[in-house]
């Protein structure tokens, strides 16, 4: 079990998703920052799906009400552990009684807690996901509060050093595959989506222009705000699926991003669609923060696919090794 | 010298981090008097091997004249964990975790050693001030190769 | 996978030909298509929709499809290698479907029509210029077809509203709506799965549970079911 001792709202278990029941209105859910869920699952010897706590407003605190190894990854919040100092993207083995305590990050925006054995609540629907709208999933569908306890799973024999180890951060394993821009904007790489040539000599804006987040911004969709968009003529869709990554565009010529508990159906024009591989990114950007669009392909989104699996096929692969070759330089 | 165990399939660096093979080396160097070897793999990772830790304080020292003959005995090395290279910054960070002139408590991480995708800490032993780092960002270091010296606390 | 919405269609009963028209087809995302048929919001145009979703839905590539109002999404497990290869294929898939008339159940929902919770059934009155009690009438009276399921878990877009209870969205949402709400959208009739924020028009109150996590299949409606509305009390 852990014990949470002090949290703001908003944060919830989550996995990396429900698939299966968009035909049924149910929205995916599932980690706004998949790959930092996928990297603290493997640090600790889980399955890189299992559950795990979400973080987002702070300060964070829980207790730990028995042995266990814990990874933090995602935004960097000066994790602490019983007032000890830890690296971003860490994993270590805590003791019963042992306090947790994570700070707002000063860059970036939600962290990612997970235990080894995973979170135990109840699937639902194939997912350990919560689903605020729906109130469903993680623990008994809502947000954590303080005093909630948690049930962690059984875990194997987890061979994590005692002084921890970490992983190189996405950012700074995969920086070729994920361009920066030189004044800090994030480049979210998208392509155009159906009614994209409707927009006409108006898109261009689209691509210029550096957006702002706007605070009307949550795990449902961010809402940017800069130099309005519009049709030459309004058009009336029909209501079909959308997906996390859709760009609409209201009639007030604002951009909605769809994200990870992205509504099932929607009917507003379609300008652009966020490229999968870039939703992580745009999953740890803050409100207030700005990000520009650059036109992308699906042979550049290939590319970067492959990459990202590389790096977690490589973290997956060498973690048996170091374990290893620690234990062995341990008995010499 | 102990049997040759069974060549696995893996790769080079799976080979040599294998926990057996690494063990066999090390015998093997010491036996030979040397005192660590580099393997540079396909992929381009080295991954340096050094025999028996008395050796490999003692090496860092023969290789970096920072640690000369005048420098008190009382200093304290940090050590690397693992081969790698090491890293005076986390990469997610802008600032090192000690810096140089600063006290820190035993267990405290000063810096870390790159394994592939994987970060091990360098943690200081015991209470002092961080005196000196003896080596740079990104270089190579070995088991054992001596990173940071702590001045004792009194 | 087992824990599934089901197929997300149920098994055609007849199939019939219609004319081939070029639908839209366009990427919304790296591993989503949206297929959109030609011509109206028409039940022909629907059933070869679901027709499509039927062919579709057991590639191998495929995670999950979403029929929505005449039009398909399809969203596949990886970013295909070859994406226009893929477009060609939905199209063919398309152009080879055919109508299919689903066999759906019979769900009656009994309605409070009026109340407390009708909040907007004088502006339906205003609009369509018919009496309280007529804008009930025509509602209750009426043969509905589930089209899609979608915008909360379980609702129903229902196809089937008599054209003069039609009543566009409104313009500002109400903030807090009850689930269970009987509501009218354009042309759309539905019963509210969540209570929040929605733009349409409040007529009724249905106790009926359209979703329980907890079932298999979650949602009671699906895509091909007939819907009666039973006018259990009529409050005006």
């Amino acid at each position: 079990m852990i014990e949470v001792l002090q949290t703001g709202p908003l944060n919830t278990v989550q996995d990396l998703g429900r698939f299966g029941f968009r035909n049924a209105g149910v929205t995916s859910s599932g980690a706004m920052d998949r790959l930092a869920l996928m990297v603290g699952n493997l640090l600790v010897g889980n399955d890189e799906g299992e559950a795990v706590v979400e973080v987002q407003t702070f300060p964070f605190r829980l207790r730990f009400e028995r042995d266990m190894t814990v990874a933090i990854t995602g935004a960097d919040c000066d994790a602490r552990v019983d007032g000890r100092r830890l690296p971003p993207w860490w994993a270590l083995p805590v003791s019963s009684g042992q306090v947790l305590e994570l700070e707002a990050p000063r860059r970036s925006a939600r962290a990612y807690l997970s235990f080894a054995g995973g979170i135990d609540v109840e699937p639902v629907m194939g997912s350990r996901s919560t689903s605020l709208r729906g109130g469903f999933g993680g623990l008994e569908g809502r947000f954590l509060a303080a005093n909630d306890r948690l049930a962690i799973g059984g875990a194997l024999a987890c061979a994590v050093p005692p002084g921890g180890f970490g992983a190189l951060p996405p950012a700074a394993a995969l920086a070729e595959h994920f361009p920066a821009s030189e004044d800090g904007t994030l480049l979210v790489r998208a392509i155009p989506a159906g009614e994209y040539v409707l927009f006409g000599a108006e898109a261009e804006r689209f691509w210029s222009q550096t957006w702002k987040i706007s605070s009307q911004s949550d795990r449902t969709g961010y809402r940017l705000s800069g130099e309005p968009i519009r049709l030459a003529s309004p058009v009336e869709l029909r209501s079909h699926g959308v997906v996390p990554g859709v760009v609409q565009m209201p009639p007030s010529g604002e951009p909605i991003i769809q994200m990870s508990d992205a509504n099932t159906a929607g009917g507003y024009p379609k300008i652009a669609g966020v490229i999968d591989v870039d939703l992580w990114r745009l999953g740890q950007a803050r409100i207030g923060s700005r990000i520009r669009f650059v036109q992308s392909s699906v042979a550049e989104a290939r590319g970067a696919e492959r990459a990202v699996q590389a790096y977690l096929d490589d973290i997956r692969r060498t973690l048996p090794m170091l374990t290893q070759a620690l234990a062995a330089m341990s008995r010499r | 010298m102990t049997k040759a165990r069974k060549r696995k399939s893996g790769s080079l660096a799976e080979q040599v981090l294998d926990p057996a093979t690494l063990e066999e080396i090390a015998l093997w160097l010491e036996n030979a008097g040397v005192r660590s070897i580099e393997i540079e793999t396909e992929g381009g990772r080295l991954v340096r091997i050094v025999a028996g830790e008395d050796a490999a304080s003692h090496g860092a020292g023969m290789d970096r004249p920072v640690l000369g003959p005048t420098e008190p005995p009382s200093v304290s090395p940090a050590k690397a964990p693992i081969a790698g290279h090491f890293l005076s910054v986390h990469p997610a960070r802008h600032a090192a975790e000690a810096a140089i002139g600063a006290s820190v408590r035993p267990e405290q991480i000063l810096g870390f050693v790159s394994v592939g995708p994987l970060i091990m800490p360098i943690h200081a032993e015991e209470a002092g001030t961080l005196g000196a780092c003896t080596v740079e960002s990104g270089d190579l270091v070995g088991y054992g190769d001596t990173v940071f010296l702590i001045e004792p606390a009194q | 996978m087992s824990f599934m919405q089901g197929k997300a269609l149920p098994t055609p009963a007849t199939i019939s030909a219609v004319t081939a028209d070029e639908p839209k087809i366009s990427m919304i995302g790296t591993g989503a298509y949206l297929i959109e048929a030609p011509g109206g919001f028409d039940l022909p145009t629907q059933r070869r929709i679901w027709a499509l979703s039927h062919a579709v839905e057991t590639w191998p590539e495929v995670r999950e499809i979403v029929p929505g109002v005449t039009n398909l999404l399809v969203i596949l497990k990886q970013t295909p290698e070859e994406p226009e290869q893929l477009q060609a294929r939905l199209r063919h898939e398309w152009n080879c479907a055919r109508s299919v008339d689903l066999t759906g159940k019979t769900v009656e929902i009994p309605v409070t029509y009026g109340g407390e919770h009708a909040t907007d059934l004088a502006a339906v009155c205003d609009y369509s210029g018919l009496s309280d009690r007529e804008i009930v009438r025509l509602h209750w009276q009426g043969n509905y077809t589930v089209v899609a399921l979608g915008s909360a878990p379980g609702f129903g877009y229902l196809h089937g509203l008599d054209p003069r209870i039609y009543m566009p969205r409104k313009t500002v949402p109400s903030l807090r709506m009850l689930k269970g709400t009987v509501t009218i959208g354009g042309m759309q009739t539905g019963v509210s799965v969540l209570t929040g924020p929605n733009g349409w028009n409040s007529i009724g109150f249905a106790e009926m549970q359209l979703f329980d996590p907890a079932k298999t299949p979650p949602a009671l409606l699906a895509p091909g079911d007939r819907v009666r509305f039973l006018p259990e009390r009529i409050e005006l």
